[in-house]
């Protein structure tokens, strides 16, 4: 293990991959910045550029884009009230009326403080528990794998919003429908192509994350450009990024709570940084004594500081399951698992053993691109604010323009962007109808990996479905996703009859 | 009429009848003699994937929604921008139809001109310079830099031969 460790960080820490760690921070601070647009678009417009690189290279400019994407979330949320990604809108309830209150530079400080230091209690973690689950799940067989991928699956849509688990649920199957388009590799036979060459190979991963994030969210923030005013620059200067002993005291135990909690959300398949954010706000509202708690909501710097911490160890967190178990906790990590395939790498307990210098590399330079973050972004945050102020009229056609080629770079087939505003006009249709989009990628994503396992484990078992019980992991793992799957149907059947 | 529809729902009604669709497609996939006795075909997870949608597709149809009034279609889509985004729709796909004919710095160069248009720009300077080094950079990124090959388009390979 001691090897693989300094393995990777012989290679994260050639200048190259540095040089990708703060090109992936500044770029990801930027597109996290933009209201819409999130790390899933942040991730999805590098792939290509990504493509040149080797893997370890590739993986460390795609993490650093991820970590910067959420940071920059933070800034908008801080300096406009406008969360560019759902994991910092918690952010914004303390983050914003400190900003009001002339302490926009102090708020930016502590957020970047408090996710740098959520980062690094996440990658200590992280570095204990994910040879160790790797090394468990050696003994993983194909009907364990079909179990945890259905209970990936279902996690994502239980963790969605009150009354969404349907909505989710058929956003997860519409991206499984998706992942049998074009040939089944096992025995030869096309699937839904229609006579299409071009959909012979299927539908691509990153033509579907292009289109269904970074074009739609683009076409999104143009359609309500109707609905809603101009996003507007923050009143105040940014003020001292001092902050002061006292409150570096304060928000200490804070951090320590937020992080655990943060990276064991993170852990658990579905959950990722949204509801990390969430739960680590309410916690420590709870927790705080009374004439702290009235502060929360009003520029309660604990209250800045949990959603902040828990959000970025949330990130780390969710690396555990794609790395040992190559199963996406959550769609930001569904597109980076996408384009390991693409790599030639399957992630998965033999990551750790075939690959160590990519599996610790990834996880070294996540931890050097929350340095980054805090020695270089903090101090250019004023300069990079300065690009929220870039024209709506500029921006949106650069970004379609990105994506479009981004795509076309990959495949050099012009079907592909014709393809991309179909599916792109689909993914409006469907967020104008309050569908979410994510589940359906981690569906389209996990799609090819449920079937072969379903597949192989049918052949193991003669065809009998008798693994689904016979096998204990199996079994726990089914059981608790029926018992995911049953919370939210209770919970909305149990708030009907209360109302009746 | 239309409009009182709720959005949930219109939703759900439409993924029954993908559902329904794909169920159909899924009976049009081929299937090897030999294989037809195998636990697992390649029908196998499309058939339990069209069952899937059916299912919740029906249950959400079924199921009464909260909010019902708020829900509807026409009061959820009032007040947004369709006609610039509409055009940058057909823009795209035109970028996508001229591609290949006309290479990608004319074509891309003509997006971006458009794009920038459609989105409310009309001071010309701002155009061209949005559009033009832009294309032009990236292009000598692409094919000098990084020696990605991109086709001047068919049209100007035509004329040349």
């Amino acid at each position: 293990m001691v090897e693989g460790i300094l393995a990777g960080a012989a290679a994260a820490f050639t200048p190259l991959n540095i040089l990708l760690v703060f090109v992936g921070c500044f770029v990801g601070t930027f597109i996290g910045m933009l209201p819409g647009l999130g790390p899933i678009s942040a991730i999805a417009l590098m792939i290509p550029i990504t493509y040149g690189f080797d893997p370890a290279s590739g993986m460390i400019l795609m993490a650093g884009v991820y970590y910067g994407a959420v940071f920059g979330g933070s800034t908008s949320s801080i300096l406009i009230n406008a969360p560019g990604v759902a994991g910092t809108v918690a952010s914004s309830f303390d983050g914003y009326p400190l900003s009001q209150q002339g302490k926009a530079g102090k708020a930016l400080a502590i957020a970047a403080y408090s996710s740098f230091s959520g980062g690094t209690i996440a990658t200590v973690m992280l570095l204990v528990a994910a040879p160790a689950l790797a090394k468990v799940s050696l003994s993983f067989q194909s009907s364990d794998y079909f179990a945890l991928l259905v209970l990936g699956l279902t996690a994502v849509s239980a963790f969605a919003g009150k009354g969404e688990f349907l909505k989710a649920m058929m956003m997860t199957v519409l991206g499984l429908m998706l992942s049998t388009v074009g040939t089944d590799q096992s025995a030869g036979i096309q699937r839904f192509t229609f006579g299409r060459m071009d959909l012979i190979d299927g539908i691509s991963f990153l033509l579907l994350a292009m289109a269904s994030f970074a074009l739609s969210e683009a076409l999104m923030s143009v359609l309500k450009s109707g609905k809603e005013p101009a996003v507007k620059e923050s009143d105040h200067e940014l003020g001292s990024l001092r902050v002061t002993k006292k409150e570096l005291v304060e928000i200490a135990p804070v951090v320590g709570r937020s992080s655990i909690l943060g990276f064991l959300v993170g852990v658990l398949p579905g959950a990722g940084a949204t509801i990390a954010s969430f739960l680590a706000y309410g916690m420590e509202r709870n927790l705080a004594p009374s004439k702290a708690k009235e502060r929360f909501g009003k520029g309660s710097i604990r209250g800045l500081a949990a959603p902040e911490t828990a959000n970025n160890a949330a990130c780390s967190g969710s690396f555990v399951p794609l790395l040992t178990l190559g199963i996406p906790g959550s769609g930001t990590t569904a597109v980076m698992l996408g384009a390991l395939i693409a790599y030639g790498i399957q992630p998965g307990p033999r990551l750790f053993i075939d690959q160590p210098v990519v599996f610790w590399s990834v996880i070294i330079s996540m931890y050097v691109g929350n340095v980054f973050l805090l020695v270089l972004n903090l101090p250019l945050i004023p300069y990079i604010a300065k690009l929220l102020e870039l024209p709506r009229q500029i921006l949106v056609p650069m970004i379609l323009f990105f994506s479009l080629i981004g795509v076309y770079l990959v495949s050099f087939n012009t079907f592909d962007l014709i393809m991309m505003v179909f599916v792109a006009v689909v993914a409006v249709i469907l967020r104008l109808l309050n569908y979410p989009m994510a589940p359906m990628l981690l569906g389209f994503i996990l799609g090819g990996m449920i079937e072969d396992n379903l597949r192989r484990a049918l052949a193991i078992s003669d065809g009998s479905i008798s693994f689904l019980w016979q096998r204990p992991i199996t079994f726990s793992i089914l059981l608790l996703t029926v018992i995911l799957m049953a919370l939210p149907l209770f919970r909305g059947a149990l708030a009907r009859f209360k109302s009746t | 009429m239309i409009g009182n529809i709720n959005r949930e729902k219109l939703g759900a009604f439409l993924f029954l009848a993908f559902s329904l669709a794909y169920g159909y497609a899924t009976l049009q996939i081929p299937m090897m003699e030999f294989s037809e006795d195998e636990p697992f075909t390649s029908r196998t997870m499309p058939y339990a994937l069209a069952l899937l949608g059916i299912a919740f597709s029906l249950l959400k149809l079924l199921i009464p929604d909260a909010n019902r009034e708020q829900q509807r279609l026409r009061l959820s889509l009032a007040g947004f921008a369709w006609k610039p985004t509409f055009a940058l729709v057909v823009a795209m796909l035109v970028y996508g139809l001229i591609f290949g004919q006309l290479g990608f710095l004319i074509a891309t160069v003509l997006f971006l001109m458009a794009g920038l248009w459609i989105l409310g720009e009309r001071r010309k300077w701002v155009i061209f310079a949005s559009s033009v080094p832009v294309t032009a950079v990236f292009w000598l990124i692409l094919t000098q830099l990084l020696d990605i090959y991109l086709s001047p388009g068919a049209i100007f390979e035509s004329v040349s031969q």
